[in-house]
């Protein structure tokens, strides 16, 4: 039920997946650092009933080749990473964490959804505001990377039921994927740059599968400023 | 995780939980961690992650005094199971005390205004703990996760797409919607009152303060309000806390000594009782708030504090009659010495209201008296600035 | 619970063959039923399909989209009627009188919030409770705070007067940190910007 409304009202009339404001990382030192927050990842096993049931075992896989997976590309791009976890999170992190979900859901509905906002007039700026330097400071970093990952794996009944519907004419998800990476510059608080993935992005279940799948997410990273050089 | 195989876990069964015959034995030992079966597991990861915002949560009592008091009460009930259990107060007016099925417990703010002892708030938590030894939880857990979806609201595409609010479906606040079966009730009933008296408390709390949420489930009703958390997972509790009763009595004797007043649980109300009661006026539940406070006012809480509430409660309801109520509360908490400030402005608008300026007046000036740095200033001052109040207008 | 609810409102409204929308408001004055407001620059207003919960007239507007900032626009509540829509009859909303006097508004929207944000989830604090002028209407400004499970924390300031027996309210209210700040001074101009407008 869930995966059809938000497939639909996701998909409908959107035409880009991806928000560049920038085209390469930038930094006062030598190198740019940028911290990752706790990767929300979570998989779920879709049951003819159309419940989709937390999958511990797939999560924790996905979460642990997620992590390796963009430790793996940030080192390949030369990237300063410092990886967080949940149970290391300060109450000012806590907080921007909360804040960049909403801010996430919001820019997944309003922009590249089909709800938009015609005030915007198309413009992406959303922020999480300036304040949140004193997390750059604190940790000594110049930005700040987001990841949300959903997958809905349907069983197979799921799957007989969506084919069911489809010939009656009507529609069932047989399973949904999206995700979104985004980046945040620490000093401004705005987002940089947002990239949402669909179905078909790789199968963070295993390694190989994870490491595809977080290319697709990190397709057009804006690379280090000393490379272009 | 350490993982240990289901076989070995049974073998670890019989282990009683109190000195002497057990009433019922425990099902898990202390320290127990998950079997390696899948949706054990599964369930276990999902609390874990509910466990981690319940830390961050806006809604956690920081407190240290109210916390200190609810942890190490919760420490003694639980006996060797001590190390096992975090306790995360939460302010929520209503009643509940649960347990996810990893030793993590809620317990809510307005469980500490519906028991009249320690030891009535040690059998609410020790009926829990109850349950999470015989891995009730567990099986509820299992139940729960197939009646509804889950997760944040991020899950939920539909919040979003729609910006309607949902309060968020967090399964810790759905845990209290889905009922032990009987037999789970009356397992965890005697295994709490057990662990009550093995802890040097009174295992007659434990029927006692079922009786208690049965009268204000029925004060309730009266006025035709909802049934609350506990009534709602509670079918048969006046059925239940006769049992109680009668196995209380055959083996631990009749009450030997009044319970109340119990000064310890007394004074700790007394120390929050603004912060825990201005909650419960604002569920506009009268029929329960009224229960509650002639309740308070019976254990011995400071009588200015209770008619204080019962000035609120009348000028909220706002019935027939009620204005003459809330006025005569206001006072007679004035009189009884510990009223706060708000009493006096309160009575001032009420004042107002009856048209009685010079009365208004002088109570407003009171309450800015002892509240210097109060917020609403500028709303006081412009009563006190006003020659009169013209028709129509306020 | 409210989530099943919620979910087939928006079924429907999808079934219905349009996916429901936001559509501009302002620059300029705005009405809303017999409020009038200046909305000052523009605003995304929410189609009545994604208010579940508001009552007939009243709006919703947004400038970065709801879960980081709204405006509530409230008009004409009568005499014995609640601020929102209880649709399920269980969530005992508190009333408004025409007798009610500023501390008595201030609990009134304090106690709807609690309601609106989910009960049991959230937990209001209002304060700085002051007078101010609405027009041809002396009413009251206050600020809040909102603490919600699982959500940024929300801050806000409501404006409220009682014209003709009927209560006018205007909320804002923003996530924090950052997005509160952002529109205040816009959103505080429409707060006082409130003003009764004959029909016709």
């Amino acid at each position: 039920m869930y995966a059809l409304v938000a497939s639909c009202i996701l998909s409908a009339c959107a035409t880009t997946t991806n928000v560049q404001q920038i085209d390469r990382l930038e930094a006062l030192g030598d190198h740019p650092r940028v911290l990752l927050m706790p990767p929300d990842v979570r998989y779920y096993l879709v049951t003819a009933g159309g419940v989709p049931e937390p999958h511990a075992e797939w999560t924790q896989a996905a979460r642990s080749n997620v992590e390796t997976a963009i430790r793996k590309l940030a080192a390949d791009m030369g990237t300063d990473l410092v990886v967080l976890h949940d149970d290391d999170l300060t109450p000012a992190e806590m907080r921007y964490r909360a804040l960049h979900e909403a801010v996430g859901a919001t820019v997944l509905t309003h922009h590249f959804g089909a709800l938009k906002l015609p005030g915007k007039h198309d413009r992406f700026d959303w922020s999480l505001g300036p304040g949140i330097h004193t997390i750059g400071d604190d940790k000594d970093a110049d930005y700040a990377l987001f990841v949300f990952y959903r997958d809905e794996q349907a069983t197979g009944g799921r799957i007989a039921l969506a084919v069911l519907v489809a010939a009656a004419g009507g529609y069932a998800s047989a399973g949904a994927e999206y995700g979104f990476a985004s980046l945040v510059d620490l000093h401004s608080g705005d987002i940089v740059w947002f990239n949402v993935v669909r179905a078909g992005s790789g199968e963070m279940r295993d390694a190989g599968g994870a490491e595809t799948a977080v290319h697709s997410l990190f397709r057009d990273f804006p690379v280090n400023s000393r490379d272009i050089e | 995780m350490r993982l240990v195989a289901w076989p070995l876990i049974a073998c670890l069964l019989a282990l009683p939980v109190v000195a002497g015959d057990a009433p019922v034995e425990a099902k898990i030992p202390p320290g127990y961690e998950p079997a390696a079966a899948e949706d054990e597991l599964g369930l276990w990861m999902e609390v874990a992650d509910i466990e981690k915002a319940l830390r961050g949560s806006a809604l956690l009592v920081n407190d240290a005094d109210l916390n200190n008091y609810v942890s190490g009460l919760a420490c003694r009930v639980a006996g060797d199971y001590c190390g096992d259990i975090r306790v995360y107060l939460i302010r929520n007016p209503g009643f509940n005390a649960s347990m996810m099925p990893n030793g993590a417990m809620q317990i809510w703010t307005g469980t500490l205004t519906r028991t009249r002892s320690k030891d009535e708030l040690a059998a609410v938590i020790g009926h829990e703990i109850g349950h999470y030894t015989r891995l009730h939880t567990l099986e509820r857990h299992r139940a729960l996760k197939k009646s509804m979806s889950a997760g944040t609201f991020l899950d939920l595409g539909i919040a979003v797409a729609t910006g309607i609010n949902l309060p968020v479906a967090t399964m810790s606040a759905m845990l209290n919607t889905l009922a032990f079966s009987r037999e789970q009730e009356s397992e965890a009933d005697l295994i709490g009152a057990a662990m009550l008296a093995d802890a040097g408390l009174d295992p007659h709390a434990a029927y006692s303060v079922w009786r208690g949420l049965i009268a204000e489930e029925a004060a309730a009703e009266v006025k035709r309000e909802e049934p609350g958390m506990f009534a709602k997972t509670h079918p048969d509790a006046a059925a239940r806390a006769d049992v109680l009763e009668k196995w209380v009595v055959e083996r631990y004797g009749p009450p030997d000594r009044d319970m109340y007043p119990d000064h310890e649980h007394v004074d700790m109300l007394n120390r929050h009782y603004e912060f825990l009661m201005e909650d419960q006026v604002d569920t506009n539940r009268f029929g329960r708030t009224g229960e509650m406070l002639e309740r308070h006012l019976a254990m011995g809480v400071d009588p200015g504090l209770v008619r204080y509430f019962y000035g609120e409660l009348y000028r909220q309801r706002g019935a027939a009659g009620d204005a003459a109520r809330a006025i005569d509360a206001y006072r007679h908490a004035i009189e009884l010495g510990d009223a706060p400030a708000s009493a006096y402005r309160n009575l001032g608008y009420l004042q107002l209201k009856e048209d009685d300026l010079d009365a208004a007046r002088r109570n407003f000036r009171h309450y800015l008296d002892l509240d210097p740095d109060a917020s609403d200033r500028a709303m006081i001052e412009y009563y006190l600035r006003k020659d009169s109040l013209e028709d129509g207008e306020t | 619970m409210n989530a099943r609810i919620a979910v087939l409102a928006v079924v429907a409204v999808v079934a219905a063959g349009c996916v429901p929308t936001y559509t501009l408001v302002g620059p300029g004055t705005v009405r809303v039923g017999s409020l009038a407001v200046d909305a000052g620059g523009e605003w995304n207003h929410a189609a009545a399909g994604l208010t579940n919960g508001l009552r007939k007239g009243s709006e919703m507007w947004t400038r970065d989209g709801p879960l980081l900032d709204r405006l509530l626009l409230i008009p004409s509540v009568p005499d014995g009627a609640p601020l929102l829509v209880d649709r399920s009859k269980q969530a005992a909303l508190p009333v408004f009188r025409s007798a009610m006097l500023p501390n008595e508004l201030e609990e009134l929207v304090e106690s709807t919030l609690v309601k609106y944000l989910g009960e049991g989830n959230a937990a209001v604090d209002t304060s700085n409770l002051r007078p101010n002028r609405f027009g041809d209407h002396q009413g009251v400004l206050f600020d809040f705070s909102a603490a919600v499970s699982e959500r940024p924390d929300f801050r806000g300031l409501a404006g409220a007067f009682i014209a003709g027996n009927a209560l006018y309210v205007v909320i804002y209210m923003a996530a924090e940190p950052y997005y509160y700040g952002k529109h205040l001074a816009d959103a505080e101009a429409v707060i006082r910007s409130a003003r009764i407008v004959q029909a016709g």
